[in-house]
């Protein structure tokens, strides 16, 4: 009887997450994996980050360009990995952005309120960078529907998929290692 | 990263998938994933364990052993923080949970590599060795998924031994006892197949009982379970 009775016990926590899982639109393996190993997914509960400005463009853009691409009219574009780690990151980056945008608010007239200006503009043109570079791609995906020639989308998908670890980065330049920000090149190589 | 992508990169680079999954928060994607081949590493494990008796218990083998190797983590892995804590060591649960599921996914699919050796050596080993060799090979696949879980712990704090050797003291006593109540695994040649045995004495007594059985010193029949 004590037996069934943690049983129950365990199943009915992990029910209770993975419900909680299923309510913040977690993915089916996260809510079915949480009903027996739910002590190993139960950090994805704490998970919700502070959100910023710019995280509905973030999720309309990386959902439309996935929707595209899992369209039967487009065909096989042949690229099998996601965009989950590119979208964590552009939230973590929007999050950093409203926690400038609340300091600048509150100390405007700091010595080192110029610099934080100089990272908020870097950081921003990063999201749009990435944004622009999503919705050109969604364009490209009917492309490949017409002419079926899919390599350089699946090159670009899986450049795309790998810049997240490179969104945002601090470049540290000048005298004394004072800290700059010089945004990343961009992924065409150019400038 | 595909899923046998994944699983290459757990098997040679743990703790690079461990700080991955959360620099980039990909628990969400990857989690199910390792789920997955960890639950049929070790159900393959399994399998192949019971089949030697017959395919029904290799069944309840493979049903059992994904539990076995997973329970008592997750049993323990509250305490964890709390432990390392003491030690100054400060470790996030969030850290150790995603270490867990690397090294317990690490250790299935270790398993899983495993099992064809098992199939070809168990019909040439005796029943007493057969529980002691089952002991060891969970040991030995064990061993790597530990030293995940170990190596994303901080460095620094004081004592770190004292947290090293309780972590270690709980994992397997709490492994070994989930191993005793979910028994048998490795059927006895002519009892029944059954998908559990009535909870008798504990663990220290019986794996006492097989290691002397081994070496032909019988306790009474009453007092010889075994597993």
């Amino acid at each position: 009887m004590v037996t069934l009775g943690l049983l129950a016990g365990w199943l009915l926590a992990g029910l209770l997450v993975a419900a909680l899982l299923a309510r913040r639109s977690a993915p089916a393996g996260a809510v079915l994996g949480a009903l027996v190993a739910w002590p190993l997914l139960v950090p994805l509960l704490g998970e919700r980050a502070a959100r910023g400005t710019h995280g509905e463009r973030i999720d309309r853009a990386l959902d439309e360009l996935l929707a595209t691409l899992a369209d039967p009219a487009a065909g096989d574009v042949g690229f099998s990995g996601d965009l989950t780690g590119l979208r964590a990151a552009l939230h973590r980056l929007d999050a950093r952005l409203a926690l400038v945008d609340k300091l600048l608010a509150e100390q405007p007239d700091t010595p080192s309120a110029a610099a934080l200006h100089d990272a908020r503009a870097a950081a921003l043109a990063d999201i749009e960078r990435v944004l622009a570079e999503v919705a050109e791609l969604r364009v490209q995906v009917g492309l490949v529907a017409l002419a079926g020639d899919g390599a350089a989308l699946r090159s670009r998908l899986r450049e795309l998929s790998a810049r997240a670890a490179a969104l945002g980065e601090v470049h540290v330049h000048g005298r004394d290692g004072d800290v700059a920000v010089r945004p990343p090149p961009p992924a065409d190589g150019r400038g | 990263m595909s899923g046998l992508t994944l699983i290459a990169e757990v098997l040679r680079r743990p703790a690079q998938v461990v700080e991955r999954i959360e620099r980039e928060g990909t628990l969400a994607v990857d989690g199910p994933r390792l789920l997955a081949a960890f639950a049929g590493g070790a159900a393959l494990f399994g399998f192949v364990i019971g089949m030697d008796r017959s395919p029904l218990q290799g069944m309840f083998a493979a049903l059992k052993l994904p539990v076995l190797l997973l329970l008592p983590l997750m049993l323990v892995l509250p305490a964890l923080p709390a432990l390392w804590r003491a030690c100054d060591v400060e470790v996030a649960y969030g850290r150790l949970a995603v270490a867990s599921l690397v090294g317990a996914t690490r250790a299935a699919v270790l398993a899983a590599a495993a099992a064809p050796v098992w199939w070809l050596a168990a019909p040439l080993l005796d029943y007493h060795v057969a529980v002691l060799a089952f002991a060891g090979a969970l040991a030995a696949v064990g061993a790597p998924g530990l030293w995940v879980v170990g190596e994303a712990i901080p460095a620094g704090g004081r004592d770190r031994w004292l947290a090293r050797v309780g972590t270690l003291a709980f994992l397997g006593l709490a492994t070994m006892q989930t191993g005793w109540m979910l028994r048998p695994f490795v059927a006895r040649p002519h009892g029944e197949v059954v998908l559990f045995r009535t909870v008798e004495q504990d663990v220290f007594q019986s794996l006492g009982t097989t290691a002397r059985s081994s070496v032909g010193v019988y306790d009474t029949p009453s007092e010889d379970t075994g597993w």
